[in-house]
């Protein structure tokens, strides 16, 4: 560049000489196809990079609504399961939420004062066997001193008869007056009698209930209450069992919770890190302001060329094998046919067992290796 | 029930429970329990070798404890094991009667 490219006019140095075997005509005519083919070039290349921001602008507007909508989801998540690890530790019970700890406690006091009512129980229940034992024992101790009534009503009574013969044989007043006793001595001896046998009656009867109901207690007394008991000892394994379980739920319930806020965190991040998209697009930008700055120069070059070189036969499009042969130097398909799309261009059939992969010149190498990444 | 009595001088008796104690025994522990009647010695039950209990038992021995506390005396029951000991621990019974554990 010299300073005459300032002034848009173009001068050529007095001591400038055309290189040999180049004619003048020859090179104004490549310098003009060299501008155009710049200038075709910038055009395309700030169409690609305008629709490779756009690309990617949607894209990144897209994963970050789908990263949010991630995080949204995480935050739900740990919300439900916060709120079940504050209830996974709770019963309940009439409509009010009690601690597992404590309904555990409650039902341990329970247990326990079923026990001690047992342990009485089974205390009271041997006393009354005893006591009960001693009083079957005493009415046997009766039947006895009844028995002994008996046989002195009946001495009694055989004793009166035996004094009345005798008062009938004194005769008399002597005789009269015991034979009155005699008789009152067999009156009281029956008397006593028939009350002894009135009293054998009712404890024949006692005896009977008390067997009865001594056999009653002895079924009672006799049940064993000890796997009842025992009961106690399951009960509280279960019951630390449950406390335990519940303690590991828990756990895991909170482990997720923490997951699920280290998720909504990383997803944050990645949202923040999203934002190279603003600063992809503002480089994006630059490169066409500049590619745009270096077209307007060049074009404005070359049109002074063709006033001062007042030539006739200088081209005003681009030639075709220009554009073929510049365009074989792409060899991302799809980036090719983009660019032919825009431009209105045919590809150009391939040359002989040619794919995009043996793009020709320097760049053949490269190209394979841009062929194995799948960018669009 | 098979018991077994030691006498230590004046005031100690030692009645070894061997078997198992349920309601068939309450007539021979109630003969047992009267031998004791007047005196004021300390009974001391050893359970190592009874290798069941009822709850009639255990009425056996509270009522036991009482008759002899009325009287003056003492008792101690000791060594229980297996399934004796367990329904100890769960009644808690040493908060009643005094248990002692001399070897597991």
């Amino acid at each position: 560049m010299t300073n005459s490219e300032d002034t848009e006019e173009l001068t050529v140095p007095e001591d400038y000489t055309v290189p040999d075997g180049h004619s003048r005509e020859e090179l104004v005519h490549r310098w003009v196809e060299l501008g155009l083919l710049i200038s075709w070039a910038s055009e395309r290349s700030r169409s690609e990079v305008d629709s490779l921001s756009r690309y990617i602008e949607e894209q990144a507007e897209a994963l970050v609504e789908n990263f949010r909508a991630i995080s949204e989801k995480a935050h739900d998540q740990s919300r439900t399961v916060t709120n079940i690890v504050e209830t996974s530790t709770n019963i309940v019970l009439d409509g009010q939420a009690l601690p597992l700890s404590d309904v555990v406690k409650s039902l341990d006091d329970l247990i326990s004062f079923m026990i001690n009512d047992v342990l009485e129980i089974s205390k009271q229940a041997m006393n009354m066997v005893y006591v009960m034992q001693k009083a079957v024992a005493d009415s046997k101790e009766v039947n006895a001193a009844l028995e002994d009534i008996f046989k002195i009503t009946k001495d009694t009574k055989y004793l009166s008869i035996n004094a009345l013969i005798e008062a009938e044989r004194a005769g008399g007043d002597t005789g009269k007056s015991f034979g009155v006793v005699a008789k009152e001595v067999r009156d009281l001896s029956q008397d006593t009698r028939d009350l002894a046998e009135k009293m054998n009656a009712l404890i024949t009867g006692l005896s009977g209930n008390l067997d009865e109901s001594f056999i009653m207690l002895e079924d009672i007394a006799s049940r064993d209450m000890t796997k009842q008991i025992e009961m106690k000892d399951h009960v509280n394994k279960t019951l630390s069992a449950l406390i335990e379980q519940s303690a590991q739920h828990k756990k895991v319930l909170e482990n997720t919770v923490s997951s699920a806020a280290d998720i909504s965190n990383i997803v944050s991040r990645l949202i923040m890190a999203m934002q190279f998209q603003d600063y992809a697009k503002q480089r994006m930008q630059h490169l066409n302001a500049a590619s745009e700055g270096i077209q307007d120069k060049v074009e404005k070059l070359t049109e002074n060329s063709r006033r001062h070189a007042d030539l006739s036969d200088l081209p005003h499009e681009l030639p075709q094998e220009m554009i073929d042969d510049l365009l074989k130097r792409f060899s991302l398909s799809r980036l090719k046919e983009d660019f032919l799309e825009e431009t209105g261009e045919t590809p150009s059939p391939p040359s002989t067992g040619t794919t995009d992969e043996n793009a020709v010149g320097d760049s053949a190498n490269h190209a394979e290796d841009e062929d194995d990444i799948e960018l669009f | 029930m098979n018991t077994r009595q030691e006498i230590y001088g004046e005031n100690d008796i030692i009645v070894h429970l061997e078997g198992k104690l349920n309601f068939q025994d309450h007539t021979e522990f109630n003969a047992l329990i009267n031998n004791f009647q007047n005196t004021k010695k300390t009974i001391t039950f050893d359970l190592s070798a009874l290798e069941a209990i009822d709850s009639a038992g255990i009425g056996m021995l509270f009522l036991a404890h009482k008759i002899i506390t009325k009287m003056g005396g003492h008792l101690h029951l000791k060594n229980p094991q297996g399934q004796v000991r367990r329904v100890f621990e769960i009644t808690s019974i040493d908060k009643q009667l005094q248990v002692t554990q001399t070897k597991s």
